[in-house]
């Protein structure tokens, strides 16, 4: 009797330890993790540096956790025995908070705390102020519009042992206008206006950026804004009466729910909004036309996320109507500013989009002497205020020659 | 390479057993050890030289200490000899920069640092190239005319890294005869198993507690923060250690060699003198047979008793790192057994039993407060805020979500810190559910746990990148 469980045990053992190596050798590998949103790993080649510095052995090692067989299925195996069985509220740095929200883990260690220490919210302060001024000499103006993360919005969505991270989210907020205020920079905050109508959901739940509500109504402020403030030639915003606003069928993959291998049950859509009039426009990603506003698909039921809004993040977009009425725009910023742009470019001659993440052809500042743009808008989410990098670096630290 | 690495489990222990079983009896050693020498290489290949100059140099001195054992003096002083080697070869990779710190220190000079990197597991190989010259001159093994065999011995995989410290005694024979049947390679696998649940189920998770609450400083950690921080950090290096022992020593079964068991359920010692009978075993009888009993052991007087005991622990303090805080550890138990041997040692036997648990477990976690700080400004701070008396408060949020978060893991490693399998198996021997029990769950649930490792392991290499588009 005691044999045979030994049997099994032996079995068992050497068929994972030796089967498991062998399908991952016969198996076509991927390129890219669509749950970890990264390139995986490619076989390592050998030199003898690497070998004696000990990087050969180590990348194989990688190249083995990456393309291990049935990887995507054993970790989604463990999400569902955290959540399920072990009632865990935290996974993969998600965190389950009330109500459905699934909330990014920011610890006192995170990389956030260092980002916004108050020397760096200063300096994006000063920054923006050099900016502005720099505008104003040749006549442009400029606002900085920030936009609250999901995260900072939703933070008392977090369960309470979760809410490490809500005083650094109410501190950075506070610091960075304080200082533009101080400054005299211009801005709109847009954690005031969803404030106003809390009633609104403004953010998606399994996703760290706003809905189209959210979108919507950072488009209407800015738009308002503008022409209340800088430029009269600019029409009133399109209210949503003046929109189709098309709830699209597809199932939702949002970015925090990615993390967990969507394994988090969920019923929310995209919207997305056409205007009733509609005004004719050229489109230019990095240069290429591409007319698309929204990326669709046609099959109903594969999963969508986000990047329906513009086709995701480029590094240069831009929108022109040939309207020489009306201004030029210059908008950089992360994602957050993708959902906006159908809308936003019915207001100007041309619409220009950086991501200085992505973008290396010149520096911010190289970029506006050449566009000579009348209105810049800077759009950043909170947990990003004192980010000097991507975004938060105007002068281009790794521009190409 | 480490055990609970994927690299080993798919394609390193896989190819070793295969290789092994298919290769006759005579070759059976030498796939052995290509595989440890490729096991040792394979995260630093440079430090393999270090290794092969100690085999070399220890299979010499075996050589020679057998070739004039006639001769007791010179039998001696080329034993005295291999110890200056040995110890000249950890003393330069481990402790040259920490003397010439302390040296700079003392009289105010500011010479140069060698940076010099440690290799892996020089501690381990080189206590048991001691252990083989020793054991060869004190004729409790016979001296190796083939240098694979010393090879071997010194660089077998399994306890190469991490222990634990196999004496050339325990393992001379097994060398050149060992066999293996279904009983053995099953038990070993069943050893292994419970080794990577060990340190990937629990360790791993109170290992991430324990670095998070150690990267505060001071100054910022509530109470109850700092206690959960420095108990997780016992129970890390408890399941850490013994789960790596006890894949080492289901390794070796896996191949025919059976090694002592290196822990105890130390966490369950009723005195700081149990408990070292109980923790690291391997180190703690290297030490007893190799420097405490020569310089007079027990049967001294009491100065030299307490001379002995301090030099003993002085020295298991360095062995476990080259800096101050590991001395003070060290010294720290020394002091603790003193005071059991002369002092408190009857008080505490007539203490109510839970008492005398508590009072052993306290100190070890204080012991283990000292071990894991950075620097001993920090183990004072960290004490300070345990004992609540740097003003910091008694609760935090950090400290809810650990226990909150992590509840499992410390409900699992509180119940496997307890021999409460082998008592279950004592009670029920003989009893239909203890068959039943040892037959058949005891299998299913190595397997699951197996399962449970990899998933974890797997879920380990998840590597999100939020910003990067592809």
């Amino acid at each position: 009797m005691k044999r045979f469980g030994q049997i099994i045990l032996i079995i068992m053992f050497l068929s994972i330890i030796f089967i498991i190596p062998m399908l991952t050798k016969l198996q076509k590998n991927q390129a890219i993790s669509q749950f970890e949103n990264r390139k995986l790993a490619e076989a390592p080649v050998f030199t003898e540096t690497s070998l004696l510095n000990g990087e050969y052995f180590g990348k194989w090692e990688t190249y083995l956790s990456d393309h291990i067989y049935g990887r995507n299925a054993w970790i989604k195996n463990y999400i569902t025995m955290n959540m399920l069985v072990l009632g865990k509220e935290k996974l993969n740095d998600i965190v389950i908070g009330k109500k459905g929200f699934l909330l990014p883990f920011l610890n006192y260690d995170d990389k956030y705390y260092s980002i916004n220490k108050e020397e760096n919210l200063s300096k994006m302060a000063e920054q923006l102020k050099e900016l502005q001024d720099k505008l104003a000499q040749k006549g442009g103006s400029f606002y900085f519009v920030g936009v609250p993360s999901q995260a900072s919005y939703h933070k008392e969505e977090y369960p309470k042992q979760l809410q490490i991270s809500n005083n650094l989210m109410y501190k950075t907020e506070q610091l960075l206008f304080d200082k533009l205020d101080q400054l005299d920079v211009s801005y709109i905050n847009m954690n005031n206006v969803f404030r106003n109508k809390p009633e609104i959901e403004y953010y998606y739940k399994t996703d760290h950026h706003y809905n189209f509500e959210g979108a919507y109504a950072t488009y209407y402020e800015i738009i308002k804004t503008v022409k209340q403030k800088v430029d009269q030639r600019v029409q009133p915003p399109l209210e949503k009466a003046d929109l189709d606003i098309v709830t699209l069928p597809n199932p939702f993959g949002g970015s925090r729910n990615r993390q967990i291998y969507y394994m988090f049950p969920t019923q929310e859509k995209i919207k997305i909004a056409y205007p009733k009039n509609k005004i004719p426009y050229e489109k230019f990603n990095n240069g290429k036309p591409d007319n698309k506003l929204y990326y669709l698909s046609e099959n109903k039921a594969a999963m969508i996320n986000y990047g329906v809004y513009m086709g995701g993040d480029w590094a240069e977009t831009v929108i022109k109507t040939n309207n020489d009425m009306l201004p030029n725009l210059l908008v950089f910023g992360d994602s957050f500013t993708n959902a906006i742009e159908p809308l936003l470019y019915n207001h100007f001659n041309e619409t220009r989009i950086l991501d200085l993440r992505y973008y290396d052809k010149m520096s911010l500042y190289e970029y506006i002497d050449k566009y000579k743009p009348d209105i810049v808008l800077m759009l950043r989410d909170d947990l990003n205020y004192g980010n000097l990098e991507g975004n938060g670096s105007f002068k281009g630290k790794n521009i190409k020659n | 390479m480490l055990f609970s690495s994927l690299m080993f489990i798919f394609v390193f222990l896989p190819t070793v057993i295969f290789l092994y079983y298919i290769s006759p009896a005579k070759l059976k050693n030498f796939v052995l050890l290509i595989f440890s020498l490729f096991f040792y290489g394979y995260g630093e290949p440079k430090s393999l030289f270090i290794m092969l100059l100690s085999i070399s140099m220890n299979y010499l001195f075996g050589l020679l200490v057998d070739k004039y054992r006639s001769s007791k003096t010179q039998a001696y002083t080329i034993l005295t000899l291999s110890a200056i080697g040995n110890l000249s070869i950890i003393g330069y990779y481990k402790y040259t920069d920490f003397f010439i710190e302390n040296f700079n220190a003392l009289f105010g000079l500011s010479v140069p640092l060698l940076h010099v990197i440690m290799p892996i597991g020089i501690s381990f190989f080189t206590f048991q190239g001691m252990s083989y010259v020793i054991d060869v001159y004190r004729a409790q093994g016979k001296a190796q005319k083939n240098p694979l065999n010393v090879a071997l011995y010194i660089s077998l995989f399994p306890q190469l890294i991490a222990g634990p410290i196999v004496r050339y005694q325990t393992v001379a024979e097994q060398i050149n005869e060992r066999h293996v049947d279904l009983d053995k390679f099953a038990s070993g696998i069943e050893k292994f198993i419970l080794g990577l649940s060990k340190k990937v189920l629990i360790a791993n998770s109170m290992g991430l507690i324990a670095d998070e609450v150690f990267a505060f400083p001071t100054s910022q950690l509530s109470v109850l923060l700092s206690w959960v921080g420095v108990l997780a950090y016992t129970a890390q290096i408890y399941f850490d250690f013994s789960g790596y022992s006890d894949m080492a020593i289901g390794l070796g079964r896996m191949f025919g060699f059976e090694f002592f068991e290196n822990f105890n359920y130390p966490y369950i010692s009723k005195s700081i003198t149990e408990f070292w009978r109980r923790w690291h075993i391997s180190l703690c009888s290297w030490f007893r047979d190799y420097v405490y009993i020569p310089l007079g052991g027990n049967r001294a007087s009491r100065s030299k008793l307490i001379r002995n005991i301090m030099i003993v622990w002085l020295l298991t303090g360095l062995w476990h790192g080259a800096a101050w805080n590991f001395i003070v550890w060290g010294l720290y138990f020394a002091l603790l057994l003193l005071l059991e041997k002369f002092l408190i040692g009857r008080f505490l036997q007539k203490l109510w039993l839970p008492l005398q648990h508590l009072y052993a477990l306290l100190f070890i976690v204080l012991g283990w407060l000292w071990f894991r700080a950075e620097s001993l400004s920090y183990a004072i701070g960290y004490l300070t805020s345990m004992l609540g008396l740097g003003g910091q408060p008694i609760i935090s949020t950090q400290a809810l979500y650990y226990i909150v978060e992590y509840k499992f893991e410390f409900i699992a490693a509180i119940v496997a810190s307890m021999p409460i399998y082998p008592l279950l198996q004592a009670k029920l021997k003989n009893s239909g559910i203890g068959l039943f029990l040892n037959y058949y769950i005891k299998y299913l649930v190595l397997i699951v746990l197996f399962g449970l490792c990899i998933m974890y392991l797997l879920n380990s290499t998840f590597n999100p990148f939020i910003y990067f588009r592809f």
